[in-house]
């Protein structure tokens, strides 16, 4: 989920920025510092928006830049356990496929499609189920649930989330649109 | 304090970081003919025109 945060951090300005404005610098030094950040409990900091207040600067001892206490606005991703996401299928693999939802890729495992075997094909990258003939292949658009969570502060792109479709509601749109579709005629059978 | 707004320590300390931040490149506030960091954060310091305040901490009892 995508939240509006305001969040306090310390910000170096070095000295060949102190010809500029402050606060261009501030949101600068925000900007380099802390976005693409990976934290635990915050998530992934996507956007640094604006620097509400801007403290008093302080000079360390043996460096010449000034340091700031700033409260700013931020925009953050976190991927929640249980959250409904869609997305894109960005790549599939012998054993899943990789769902892009914004910041973070997640990772759909072959067993976590449908409730039938799948099969991988691996000249038109795709997977395959047995009985229905549903297909996923890569650019297809999926709803999925977040039941896995594991972020690296250190290697945000070793950051893991896993997903699943195997709950009614879930999957690929088309076969949902397909479900939907059904349960109407059915429904209009039943009141003839 | 003797009219002395700081004391010889608080101004090597404010001199020093004032030299530092101009041989990082900070831009120079006074007109000088002088090319050394240390010579000019001093001469900065005589005019007073240095953006840089001491803050005391005050002896508890």
């Amino acid at each position: 989920m995508y939240k509006r945060m305001k969040l306090e951090g310390i910000v170096r300005i070095p000295p060949d920025q102190m010809g500029n404005p402050l606060e261009e610098a501030v949101e600068l030094a925000l900007r380099n510092k802390y976005e693409a950040v990976v934290d635990k409990t915050l998530g992934t900091i996507v956007a640094v928006l604006s620097a509400d207040r801007i403290g008093e600067g302080r000079i360390l001892a043996g460096d010449g830049a000034v340091y700031y206490d700033v409260d700013f606005e931020a925009v953050v991703f976190k991927p929640e356990m249980q959250e409904i996401i869609e997305g894109e299928v960005v790549e599939i693999v012998k054993f899943g496929a990789f769902l892009s939802m914004g910041p973070f890729d997640g990772l759909l495992h072959v067993s976590q499609i449908t409730n039938e075997y799948i099969s991988y094909d691996e000249k038109n990258a795709r997977l395959v189920s047995k009985e229905s003939n549903k297909a996923l292949g890569e650019g297809e658009k999926v709803r999925a649930r977040v039941i896995a969570v594991s972020l690296n502060e250190k290697e945000p792109r070793e950051s893991k989330i896993g997903l699943t479709m195997r709950q009614t509601g879930l999957g690929k749109l088309d076969w949902l649109d397909a479900v939907q579709k059904a349960e109407s005629k059915s429904a209009e059978a039943e009141a003839k | 304090m003797k009219g002395e707004k700081y004391t010889r320590y608080e101004r090597a300390r404010i001199v020093g970081a004032r030299a530092l931040q101009i041989f990082m490149g900070a831009p120079v506030f006074i007109d000088t003919v002088s090319m050394d960091p240390l010579e000019i954060a001093l001469e900065e310091m005589k005019l007073g025109v240095i953006p840089i305040t001491v803050k005391r901490a005050i002896a508890k009892r």
